[in-house]
């Protein structure tokens, strides 16, 4: 495998960082068969200096070092596929928010990003196709699946059945890609298709390379991952001891992960996922919090301190919550019904309809709902939304 | 509270391939004034002595809101750089779009409401009292 390894340096907004430095470290691997810089790498020059990049140099895995994932990693997704490269073959590496923008000082930052790289470099080594990168969906290698059942028991979505030569059975219609099944099977032979415990453990060993104490591995879901971002942006030292690991769900933490992380001598282990009912993946933070309490115990047996094994949820209220005014609401509770996060409840003390601000995602089903239209969008409210159709009529932006 | 437009104007970014005398006199027309910045996302810190509820014309919200939003800040984001200047090539079209775009955040400026207070304080505080707690245990002993 070719390895390519594309620098971005987002308009001079990571200006803490020592790019030549990046560049020297990078040289000396044997497995990166060359480096771009980029000024700006999703703009349209950059694009293109990308495509041609990978093709120029005939690259089948790339790594890009640029923002967080969650700002272009579509992009980044997109472009790479037109040349080929499956999205499994590509890295994307956070060093914008959580290396220079998080902690500022530039020797942290270098070491930081190096600690990235080699964990991003190390995790496409370990990548391999089984032949699973186009089926959308969970799969499970049955040579070592012992038939336990757990995972048609735990998935939230109901998508695994019992097939008739007793191994499970998964629907690709029904499969989310939340992970909870590789989190749960005990025998770790779950995969998704780009999540294989094999290349995480691989990111863990790598990272434990680390001479940073303490030295300790997060495990964050997306909305996780989002807040961290947010927070990043003014700094957040913490994240000089702390490398993250993008996974799609809380739930989809395997503790053969944290054994192994152990073993490999990380002094801690976070797995930060959501609050109460947030989980949009249903579920994920509560199997999550369970096996984090099952390992803490196995822990305390094997004379290690259970915290080093913790949950984590921010409950910044990063997200507005929506807004019910009590005084046209008729109380008919059906917003309780609707809330798919459960974050609405009717309070007997107050005599009215509650919103849990941590729970609530804004996502606007009780608005629709709600027959006398008490519920009220912070924003996207139908007045915005109404004003904004009038504004491009006048605009002269119709159907022709 | 009066609008005023933010516009970045920058050569890699492209935005500075538009008629900034025209786009400002045609706001000027409705009373609304345009500041230039070149390259606002590394000069963005004069920001915080700005009174007047914002609209940032630059690139995508995604890229630059954590990074210049602060408390008592009323903002709002169009994304003229990816919408319009990486989208169409004509000079016309693209000022045409960079006017809309700006419009329809001013309108979305009407209904936002101000950064109460900008969450940081809960991940960092548990980030740090994490790395606190496990530095008086100590180190792993496997690592041994």
């Amino acid at each position: 495998m070719t390895t390519g390894v594309i620098l971005c340096r987002c308009n001079k907004m990571m200006e803490n960082v020592a790019w030549g430095d990046v560049a020297e470290f990078l040289k000396k691997k044997k497995d990166v068969a060359d480096i771009l810089i980029l000024e700006m790498a999703c703009s349209p020059q950059g694009q293109k200096s990308i495509i041609n990049f990978i093709e120029d140099n005939k690259i089948n895995q790339l790594v890009i070092a640029a923002c967080s994932p969650l700002v272009k990693g579509g992009l980044f997704q997109s472009l790479v596929n037109q040349t080929g490269i499956p999205n499994q073959l590509l890295e994307i590496v956070n060093i914008r928010e959580q290396c220079s923008w998080a902690l500022q000082d530039p020797d942290s930052v270098l070491k930081n990003v190096k600690i990235k790289l080699n964990m991003a470099l190390r995790k496409l080594s370990k990548t391999i196709d089984m032949g699973h990168w186009t089926i959308n969906k969970a799969y499970i290698n049955i040579l070592k699946c012992d038939k336990c059942k757990r995972c048609i028991e735990e998935c939230p979505n109901n998508a695994m059945q019992l097939g008739s030569d007793g191994y499970p059975i998964i629907d690709g219609n029904k499969c989310v890609k939340c992970g909870v099944c590789v989190g749960g099977c005990p025998m770790g032979v779950i995969s998704l298709p780009n999540f294989r415990l094999e290349e995480i453990n691989g990111m863990i060993e790598e990272a434990s390379k680390s001479k940073i104490e303490p030295l300790i591995i997060g495990f964050f879901c997306p909305h996780a991952y989002e807040e961290l971002d947010a927070v990043c942006a003014k700094g957040c030292p913490g994240l000089a001891n702390l490398n993250i690991i993008y996974v799609p769900c809380s739930g989809s933490v395997n503790m053969k992960l944290v054994n192994d992380a152990l073993s490999t001598g990380i002094d801690g282990i976070i797995i930060a996922g959501c609050e109460h009912s947030q989980c949009q993946i249903r579920k994920g933070n509560e199997y999550a919090k369970k096996r984090i309490a099952n390992q803490q115990e196995t822990l305390e047996e094997m004379f290690l301190e259970k915290e080093r094994l913790i949950y984590m949820s921010f409950d910044e209220n990063y997200t507005p919550s929506a807004e019910i005014n009590t005084n046209t609401c008729s109380v008919c509770r059906n917003c309780e019904t609707v809330c798919p996060f459960k974050a609405i409840s009717y309070s007997q003390e107050q005599n009215k309809m509650v919103i849990d601000s941590q729970g609530c995602r804004c996502c606007g089903t009780c608005a629709v709902s709600c027959p006398s239209g008490s519920i009220k969008l912070p924003e996207y409210s139908d007045k915005e939304i109404l004003s904004t159709i009038d504004l491009l009529l006048e605009e002269g932006y119709y159907a022709q | 509270m009066p609008n005023k437009i933010v516009y970045c104007k920058s050569q890699k970014c492209g935005t500075d391939q538009i008629d900034l005398f025209r786009l400002k006199s045609d706001f000027c027309k409705v009373n609304i004034e345009l500041i230039e910045v070149e390259d606002f996302c590394i000069n963005h810190k004069f920001l915080s002595k700005v009174k007047d509820d914002i609209v940032f014309a630059g690139c995508s919200a995604d890229i630059i809101k954590n990074w210049i939003i602060h408390k008592n800040m009323k903002i709002e984001f169009a994304d003229i750089r990816e919408l319009c200047f990486w989208k169409f090539q004509d000079r016309e079209i693209i000022y045409k779009e960079v006017i809309l775009e700006i419009k329809l955040a001013l309108n979305r400026l009407k209904f936002k409401k101000k950064v109460v207070e900008f969450p940081l304080k809960s991940l960092n505080e548990q980030l740090d009292s994490y790395i606190k707690r496990i530095s008086e245990i100590g180190a792993n002993p496997f690592k041994f």
